[in-house]
């Protein structure tokens, strides 16, 4: 056979197997909020970006806070984010849409471990369009994972729950659809901005959590690396960073006194030397918002919706009672 | 760097791309610099020892050489020999066993001498075998000595088999390392191939093997009734861990133009222990006959022990003791490579004593079938053979698996007091626990019944991968898509696991 024969059969069966694994993505990994949240703060020009974990993500509705602060935001905080994510993300929006102020949700829990291959790893970077950032967030946290990260990134789902929904990823990505109301369950909502409203339980019957016990000397170094560079980066963007902590029902304050205590202060003094702006309704910003657990839905802190609405006028009020102008 | 990573996977398409452009005659160079670079990524820490060891059996085969070739210094090439392995064994000894021995003589004397911090090198165990191996065979004048030291340094090195192996011997492999090789698509489609097939090995069947494994062997109490269930996940865990691992091993090797030996042949398919050595880990197994097995036998005291022997219990049976005897010392030494602890050295001897035993009862197995007119070959005979050799493979696993001998023993006392399958549903398998056991199971299941297919077809001398070239291009590329489809799948959705060989 001919070398150049020969040249264009590989060259065949390569693009074979990339259509075969791009297909395969396009089939199985289902449409998740985080698709939602890059697409809308890529395309549209946001003022505030919300940053962090779970709490962020259900605790924190932009639009009250904007009602307050005149400021248009969304969510990019969810469970399973970590400081690295949030990093990558800025890095993202620098590239493509800079938005004017950051706010850090800080969960002293994720801090004690690390992203660990398999859970949720791939949330954010799947997401991520053709970019530097995303270059770099490979290098930073794919590079060592195994190479079903790069191949098949549905790998993460169960296979059942990818077949189940399969005509609503296929409906949803050849349509280039964002529409919410896919995203909605029987527990929760999601909402265009990216705040989850999750739907009022009854406290009095509800099981209490085991929250993530905080120690300074088992913080993973990577996380606050990963925090410090993230301020360093919105400083040298003229981004401005806050960080925010969203009170904690009063029993899991009173019964993980001690590991929440060394918690505050560990990160006050942190971000009190990077002089940056953290507002914890825990310790100072205690009495501005109740802690009763019927606000909440779980022992960790996430709010009802009607609750997190109310957080996040007092939320813009402090904003606004604290700028830095 | 793990052989599953991103990062490995880029490392060799670069290193293919690097060393099929450069003029051939550098290939080996390119090989030589990639391999320390795998190395240094791996801690850059651990080069010293890599370095020390091919540095001493460079020069000491240098010196071997010479003292052969001048006659008044011949003298000293045993000398030099034994100095060469004396310092790379010696390393060996001293980064792998030195705490063991520290730890024993604590406890035997009561004394409280500190353990050693010692880093424990990547692959140490492989490449200080393969370059004891060459000074042997230089000594023995079985190869020249490599007079270009970076030539050599590649033999050491060279990064595949690094890791977990296989132990190559000089000769085979310098005849390929330092020739041209010209680039094939067919060399590149049979290595991916076969580093597919590695993979599905490892991610599908080992990892969730181990999942099940891990989690009896980890909570002894509770899963008491299903020690033998974890006897056989080990089993399937580590075969397909390992051969999966030599399968992407010689699978990279393959793309690059090179054939390593090979380290597995259907080991679950022996019809007996010797058998099943001969099938498992052979590098290692043909390095133990070769610069173990037959030196002792062939020593003079063993002879003299073998005359003492045939005068002691006879002709027949007297000739078998000193195999027998070499058996043991092979088997010992077999168990020890595996690691410092009493139970890999209740491991070997094991492995020892059911080989020893079966040498010196071969007479009386012999007039047995005789007298039951069995000739061997029959099929149910084989059959029974093969299900007999894996029930005493496995049931060594209790040593090699756990933790301490007291936890096999401990074992060993479960497994045939208690009984309770359905503690099986109780494992938590994939992350977190959040894979559905049956699914799990069926999984493994499918996955047992193709290798045992595949492999009864091999066995049967039936050429599997001649056959996949033969096919019209669109259906082997169908069926390399299924394979690679299937890692994503149907592998393993616990966090993924390093190999277990590369640990040794």
């Amino acid at each position: 056979m001919h070398s150049s024969k020969k040249i264009f059969r590989f060259i065949a069966v390569i693009c074979v197997f990339a259509i075969a694994i791009w297909g395969l993505d396009f089939l199985l990994y289902p449409c998740t909020f985080i698709r939602n949240d890059l697409h809308a703060v890529l395309e549209e020009p946001m003022d505030d970006v919300y940053l962090g974990t779970s709490h962020g993500r259900m605790n924190i509705d932009p639009d009250k806070v904007g009602e307050i602060t005149g400021t248009k935001g969304h969510v990019l905080a969810v469970g399973g984010e970590y400081a690295i994510d949030a990093y990558y993300m800025t890095k993202l929006m620098i590239e493509k849409q800079k938005p004017k102020r950051i706010i850090y949700e800080v969960s002293p829990g994720y801090f004690m471990t690390e992203k660990e291959e398999g859970n949720n790893y791939l949330l954010f970077y799947h997401e991520f369009p053709l970019s530097m950032a995303k270059l770099e967030y490979f290098k930073a946290a794919l590079f060592k994972t195994n190479f079903r990260t790069m191949l098949f990134p549905w790998y993460e789902y169960p296979l059942d729950y990818e077949l189940g929904r399969i005509s609503k990823t296929v409906f949803q990505k050849w349509n280039h659809n964002y529409d919410p109301a896919y995203l909605k369950s029987s527990t929760q909502e999601y909402h265009e901005n990216g705040f989850i409203e999750r739907y009022p339980v009854d406290t009095t019957t509800m099981a209490k959590d085991k929250i993530t016990s905080f120690d300074e000397a088992k913080i993973k170094t990577t996380n606050m690396e990963y925090l410090d560079k993230l301020v360093t980066l919105c400083r040298d963007n003229d981004i401005e960073f806050i960080a925010v902590t969203t009170p904690m029902p009063l029993d899991s304050l009173i019964e993980y006194e001690e590991e929440f205590k060394a918690a505050w202060k560990y990160f006050g003094s942190f971000f009190a030397e990077r002089d940056v702006q953290y507002f914890n309704f825990n310790v100072e910003l205690f009495q501005a918002f109740p802690h009763d657990l019927e606000l909440f839905t779980d022992y960790d802190g996430h709010m009802n919706g009607d609750a997190a609405r109310e957080f996040s006028t007092v939320l813009g009020k402090v904003f606004m009672a604290n700028r830095r102008d | 760097m793990s052989l599953v990573s991103n990062l490995f996977v880029l490392f060799v398409v670069l290193t293919l791309v690097i060393y099929y452009i450069v003029p051939k005659k550098l290939q080996w160079m390119v090989l030589l610099f990639f391999s320390y670079l795998y190395y240094i990524a791996g801690g850059a820490k651990y080069v010293f020892f890599i370095l020390f060891s091919t540095i001493v059996t460079y020069v000491f085969a240098l010196l071997i050489q010479n003292a052969h070739d001048s006659e008044n210094r011949k003298k000293y090439a045993k000398l030099l020999l034994i100095i060469g392995l004396c310092c790379n064994l010696g390393m060996l000894g001293v980064v792998k066993y030195a705490n063991f021995f520290i730890e024993n003589i604590n406890l035997l004397f009561k004394a409280n001498i500190p353990g050693l911090s010692i880093l424990f090198p990547l692959g140490i165990s492989f490449f200080t075998f393969q370059s004891s191996g060459y000074l042997i065979d230089v000594y023995w004048k079985r190869v020249k000595a490599e007079k270009n030291p970076f030539r050599y340094a590649l033999f050491v090195s060279f990064f595949p088999q690094l890791l977990q192996g296989p132990i190559g011997r000089y000769q085979p492999l310098a005849d390929q390392l330092y020739v041209p090789h010209a680039f094939s698509f067919l060399t590149i489609s049979r290595g991916a191939e076969r580093i597919l097939w590695g993979f599905c090995k490892k991610m599908i069947l080992a990892d969730w093997a181990g999942c099940f494994a891990d989690a009896i062997w980890g909570n002894m109490d509770k899963y008491n009734g299903i020690m033998f269930f974890g006897l056989i996940f080990y089993g399937i865990q580590l075969y397909a861990d390992f051969s999966g691992g030599m399968d992407v091993v010689i699978g990279i090797a393959e793309m690059f133009g090179i054939t390593l030996e090979e380290n597995f042949r259907r080991p679950y398919f022996a019809v007996s222990m010797a058998d099943f050595w001969k099938r498992w880990h052979m590098t290692l197994g043909e390095w133990m006959m070769n610069y173990v097995f037959y030196p002792v036998s062939l020593s003079k005291w063993m002879v003299k022990f073998g005359k003492w022997s045939k005068q002691k219990w006879g002709r027949k049976q007297g000739r078998v003791v000193p195999i027998a005897l070499a058996d043991l010392i092979v088997f010992f030494l077999v168990g020890i490579w595996h690691g410092a602890s009493w139970k890999y050295v209740a491991y070997g001897l094991l492995n020892g004593v059911i080989i020893a035993f079966s040498e010196l009862m071969v007479n009386q197995y012999r007039n047995w079938r005789t007298k039951l007119n069995i000739k061997g070959t029959e099929k149910w005979f084989v059959i029974f053979a093969v299900v007999r050799t894996y029930i005493i493979v496995n049931l060594r696993w209790f040593f090699d698996r756990s933790d301490t001998l007291t936890d096999a023993f401990y074992m060993i006392k479960q497994a045939f007091t208690h009984f309770d399958p359905s503690q099986l549903m109780l494992i938590s398998a994939g992350r977190g626990g959040t894979a559905f056991v049956p699914w799990a199971l069926l999984i493994i299941a499918v996955g047992c019944v193709i290798m045992v297919t595949v492999g009864y077809f091999q066995e049967k001398g039936y050429k599997i991968r001649e056959s996949l070239e033969k096919l019209p291009l669109p259906v082997t590329v169908g069926i390399y898509i299924l394979l690679l489809v299937a890692i994503g799948m149907f592998g393993s959705t616990a966090t993924p696991k390093g190999f277990i060989y590369a640990q040794f």
